[in-house]
């Protein structure tokens, strides 16, 4: 069975890129969500395999959406859409809990990778 | 999910049961917080830590009432030390189906629900901590 | 590989368009009311139009829109920075990039900018310290009516050169050109109606309506269902507490060149140091010692019988929640089987963009495992992306054995585990002192057995003992009241309690002493990078580095250590050609000796550069309206050289990206002070800067004089009290508003306590007590009702939203179990 994605970006332009992406590499897209608020709702409705999640966000940063989706499910796999500089933000979300991050602007072939690699596919 | 529900006069409120610590009696008084906002009331002392308790009447804005704060309900906020004092402590109860608010929008609340017929307005404690850091940063 | 971007192309003009012109809105917006909300959104609308140029290989709008990122993320830390030339340039930075998106729009390559990036290049550099990043721009093919490649080299993508450029890298993965048919170019790509967004006119902003960012799916209802109230906390994430300052941009190599007018390399330079978040973040993170990990999963407070408490719980529900969340902080998860210590090899990727960050997430992981004992390259290194040739070599004690490690790096990306070998094998789990049934086997080496303990594990101890002194003052207020009759039974019980605990807390503050090496271990290195950044030559010498202090001291002094090194070698050495016509040798040289004296531990920091000019820093402190003229002519050169440690206060021409990082004097001084020590500068032209610090053994006590105001009790810091005095209030003379209390041979401006803490009490009239302190800019005097003598008392440091507050230093509980607050009366006064 294909493994559910949860996309957040506060950009459409960011969420279609990554769902095509997902979709490309076999997975089924299940929700977006556009800011860190929503991201937490989404995930706890639809309990993907795996998030990926924007850092900067309006009303709830991905750092704290982290937080409390781990926080809500231990076991929750996200991962960090981050661009260069944002080095110790991304560090932060891996202490909030973050599984693995990727690096804008992205390739579709190492989003690809980092993902199947924590879900532990490759 | 399973709230704790609280009271403002008569106005009840809810809490997700994993954002509570524990709920304690106030005690006989509190040291007060030089150049704090006049929301909180003050600081108390909780088995060694030290706990900043925001009245939560003030905190949402709502008028002043005649029945004295009766409890503070601790949230479970990590490192941040924060209590909320209310009028009392009803129980926990299941929540479902929480509707947004009418009217105000605070981010403090996250919405409204039905308990046994009665309304009770449903807490954010995301919100609530925003709302706090907010009187303190906005104050100056 | 490379993706067909075009059928991204209507999105990208109508969402950036939208990013845009909202940039514009929030900029008027923020000249005009400065609200911190349209600095953050700002932000985020840069960020975003970024991102997507960046993804879509629009390099000029990439460029362009991080160096308003750039700009945008200065005016966030220091909104004083936002003048109206800055607006300006941003607003036209603004026009041009909607006039690139719309050059784009009509098939045309967008114009490359160049002046423009020159100005904003040159504004980044001064408000930054540094010259402006490389953008990473996506190699990508765009299969537009016109390709853009003409003009520019848009496309070109990261070649070769020095740095390390994202190979190709991983065996010929998944393509994943469009699955769907792309098909036609510009369409706008239905989801959720963005309304009105059409390429707009653009000239100046404003205008347009179009609400930002869409996707107007709203929050939905509640949802939660079953998911129940305590989430099992599992692994309770034991990170060891994180004291490095992360140096970010010492990166070895590479320089950022040009001002990306063209930027041909594009290579990743080194990271932008991201001040924002991190700083407070990492500051905190320092004072929370002891507290659980804020992202602790479940609730971790230590359980203490609540037999004692003037709080009763009220809800047993709840109470029984709380106590079945009693897990350790930072506990191990598994328990049970030995534990056993391996050697693990690790290689980060060459191709791996952020080592750093990569490295971070290896250690996250492995300390979910189990105690780190050893780490190479350290922490900090790691996180600066400082590892040679990417291998990582580390020491773990873990009950989860070669396959336990092995599994928990298995999905990390681009991380090989070279080896996993057992290494030697220390298996006690606390510090047990040498017994006699051991005798015959510890007879060689008796004196010293040690064994690491995990600094949480420290942490908790001395919260634990904290706790166990308050509930022994507590038992003796209650024995207070009891009858005559069995009173001396519960006295002597009380007092035997108080002598173990006493004892135990000694012995638990002397398994907290570190050497100081933890820390200075690590100043050579910056030194060195430090001196090569400015063409400085160094040598430095430390000595003493074996004296031990109290861990949490030690944490909190890594940054400023740090900082005045800075200070020495940036600000203080001179050039060595200034050197050699000052009759010195070309190497400057820097010497950092520890001292023991008595109870205290002195570290001098001392360069033999140009020494500091009291009459400047007197200067600047009148311009910057710190100090009144006529204070100022009065000071000592020491007391001058202190005025350095004033906010914005500093004689340094430059602020460089080494010493910009937010860690400023002023921060220096409140740190030793929030440890209970003091800062002392002595300079003299020509011949070299020392600072002092002397830094108390152990944080946990801080002698108070304490107060009392009306109904309150306050601390003020013995080490900051003159004297004190008494004298009418209202007999005082006044100079305007302030009233001026004779003291020695001057007269000192008197503040009320009570309204400088804002608990304004009926005040007492005629004669009361005066506290004569040391304040930043001369002493004060300040009115108080009673004196209530000197104590010594634990220091808790202040947690979230207590730390907000100015002119608080800390919070105490005395021991009838009321929390008191340490005042900090410089900031007081100044706040």
């Amino acid at each position: 069975m294909a493994k559910k994605v949860l996309v957040v970006d506060d950009a459409i332009f960011m969420r279609n890129m990554i769902k095509d992406i997902f979709a490309s590499g076999g997975f089924e897209v299940v929700g977006e969500a556009a800011n860190g608020l929503e991201a937490v709702e989404k995930y706890k409705d639809l309990k993907p395999d795996l998030t990926t999640m924007d850092i900067v966000m309006p009303f709830k940063s991905g750092i704290e959406a982290t937080r409390e989706i781990i926080k809500h499910d231990s076991s929750a796999v996200v991962i960090m859409c981050s661009a260069l500089g944002q080095e110790s933000l991304v560090m932060e979300a891996i202490e909030a809990g973050a599984s693995d991050f990727i690096v804008k602007p992205f390739r579709a072939e190492d989003v690809l990778a980092v993902v199947k690699k924590v879900l532990g596919e490759a | 999910m399973r709230h704790v529900i609280f009271r403002v006069e008569k106005e009840r409120y809810g809490l997700p049961l994993s954002a509570v610590r524990e709920v304690v009696v106030p005690p006989e008084r509190f040291t007060r917080v030089p150049r704090a906002p006049p929301a909180i009331t003050g600081v108390m002392n909780l088995r060694g830590r030290v706990v900043t308790v925001v009245e939560l009447r003030q905190l949402l804005g709502l008028p002043d009432g005649a029945t004295p704060p009766s409890r503070v309900v601790l949230l479970d906020r990590g490192r941040r030390d924060l209590g909320l004092l209310v009028t009392d402590v009803d129980g926990i109860e299941a929540v479902e189906r929480v509707s947004a608010a009418p009217g105000k929008l605070t981010p403090a609340i996250r919405g409204v629900a039905r308990l046994g017929g009665l309304g009770v307005t449903v807490l954010d404690p995301e919100g609530l901590d925003a709302a706090v850091v907010a009187l303190f940063t906005h104050s100056k | 590989m490379t993706m067909d971007m075009s059928r991204y192309l209507g999105l990208f003009i109508s969402e950036a368009t939208e990013h845009l012109e909202a940039l514009g809105r929030d900029l008027v917006q923020l000249e005009r009311e400065g609200s911190s909300s349209s600095v953050d959104s700002m932000f985020r609308h840069a960020h975003s139009v970024k991102g997507m140029a960046s993804s879509m290989g629009f390099e000029p709008i990439a460029i362009v829109a991080h160096r308003v990122e750039d700009l945008v993320d200065a005016v966030r830390q220091d909104r004083g920075r936002l003048d109206r030339d800055l607006v300006d340039l941003l607003l036209s930075a603004s026009d041009t990039l909607l006039a690139q998106v719309r050059a784009v729009a009509e098939g045309r390559p967008p114009d490359d900018a160049a002046a423009l990036l020159a100005q904003l290049g040159v504004r980044v550099t001064a408000m930054t310290g540094h010259a402006p990043t490389a953008t990473r721009v996506a190699k990508v093919t765009v299969n537009k009516p016109e390709d853009p490649d003409g003009g520019g080299d848009s496309g070109s993508g990261p070649s070769g050169s020095g740095g390390a450029a994202p190979a190709s890298g991983s065996g010929g993965a998944a393509p994943a050109s469009g699955s769907s048919g792309s098909g036609g170019a510009a369409s706008a790509s239905g989801s959720s109606g963005n309304g009105g967004a059409a390429p707009a006119s653009g000239s100046s902003g404003s205008g347009g309506a179009a609400p930002a960012s869409g996707a107007g799916t709203d929050a939905s209802g509640d949802g939660g269902a079953g998911s129940g109230g305590g989430t099992p906390s599992g692994t309770a994430a034991p990170s060891a507490p994180v004291t490095d300052s992360t140096p970010g941009g010492a990166r070895e190599g590479d320089a950022p060149s040009g001002h990306g007018s063209q930027a041909a390399g594009l290579l990743d330079a080194p990271p932008r140091p991201t001040v924002t978040e991190n700083g407070a973040g990492g500051v905190r993170e320092v004072l929370g010692i002891g507290a659980p990990p804020s992202s602790g999963s479940g609730h971790v407070s230590p359980v203490t019988p609540p037999v004692l408490t003037e709080a009763q719980v009220a809800d047993l529900g709840l109470a029984l929640k709380a106590a079945s969340g009693g897990v350790l902080p930072g506990e191990p998860a598994v328990e049970g089987r030995a534990t056993q210590r391996w050697a693990v090899r690790l290689r980060i990727s060459p191709t791996c963009q952020v080592p750093g960050v990569r490295a971070f997430l290896v250690h996250k992981r492995l300390t979910n495992l189990g105690t780190l004992v050893d780490l190479r390259p350290a922490l900090e290194e790691l996180k600066a992306g400082r590892i040679p040739d990417g291998y990582i070599q580390l020491e773990i004690e873990t009950s989860v054995g070669e396959a336990g490690i092995q599994a928990s790096l298995k999905n990390v990306a681009e991380v090989d585990v070279v080896s996993v070998k057992p290494a030697v094998a220390v298996v006690l789990p606390v510090v047990v002192p040498t017994t006699a049934a051991e005798g015959g086997r510890a007879a060689g080496d008796s004196s010293s057995r040690t064994v690491r303990v995990r600094t949480e594990l420290l942490d908790y101890f001395l919260d634990t003992v904290g706790e166990l002194m308050l509930a022994t003052a507590r038992l003796r207020e209650v024995g207070k009241v009891l009858p005559e009759t069995v009173r001396p039974v519960l006295d002597e019980g009380v007092y035997r309690l108080h002598t173990l605990v006493k004892d135990l807390h000694d012995k638990v503050m002397s398994a907290r002493m570190t050497p100081l090496s933890l820390i200075t271990d690590r100043l050579p290195r910056a030194a060195r990078d430090i001196a090569r950044r400015k063409e400085r030559e160094v040598d430095l010498v430390i000595t003493g580095a074996e004296i031990e202090l109290d861990r949490a001291i030690l944490d909190e002094l890594s940054d400023p250590l740090l900082h005045l090194l800075r200070n020495c070698i940036d600000h203080g050495l001179e050039s060595p050609e200034e050197r050699i016509t000052a009759k010195k040798g070309p190497r400057g040289r820097v010497l950092v000796a520890v001292k023991r004296a008595r109870d205290r531990v002195i570290i001098e920091l001392e360069d033999d550069g140009r020494g500091m000019n009291p009459a400047k820093l007197k200067a600047a402190a009148v311009a910057r309206g710190l100090l009144p003229p006529e204070v100022a002519t009065r000071l000592t050169d020491r007391e001058a050289f202190m005025l350095s440690c004033l906010p914005g206060v500093s004689t340094a021409k430059d602020i460089t990206d080494i010493s910009g990082r937010g860690v400023g004097m002023d921060a220096v001084k409140r740190v030793v002070e929030s440890v209970g020590g003091t800062l002392e500068i002595d300079s003299e032209p020509g011949r070299g800067t020392r600072f002092t610090l002397r830094l108390p053994l152990t944080v946990a006590v801080v002698h108070l004089l304490l107060v009392e105001v009306g109904d309150e009790v306050f601390g003020l810091p013995i080490a900051k009290v003159v004297g004190a005095t008494e004298a009418d209030g209202d007999a005082l003379s006044r100079s305007r508003e302030t009233a001026l209390l004779p003291h020695g041979n001057s007269l000192l401006p008197v503040h009320a306590l009570d309204t400088l803490v804002g608990v304004p009490t009926p005040g007492m009239r005629g004669v009361r007590p005066f506290v004569v302190m040391e304040g930043d800019s001369g002493r004060v005097a300040l009115g108080v009702d009673r004196l209530l003598g000197q104590e010594e008392v634990v220091l808790k440091p202040l947690s979230r939203p207590l730390d907000l507050l100015p002119g608080l230093s800390g919070v105490t509980i005395l021991g009838s179990g009321r929390p008191v607050f340490i005042l900090d009366v410089p900031r007081l006064l100044s706040a």
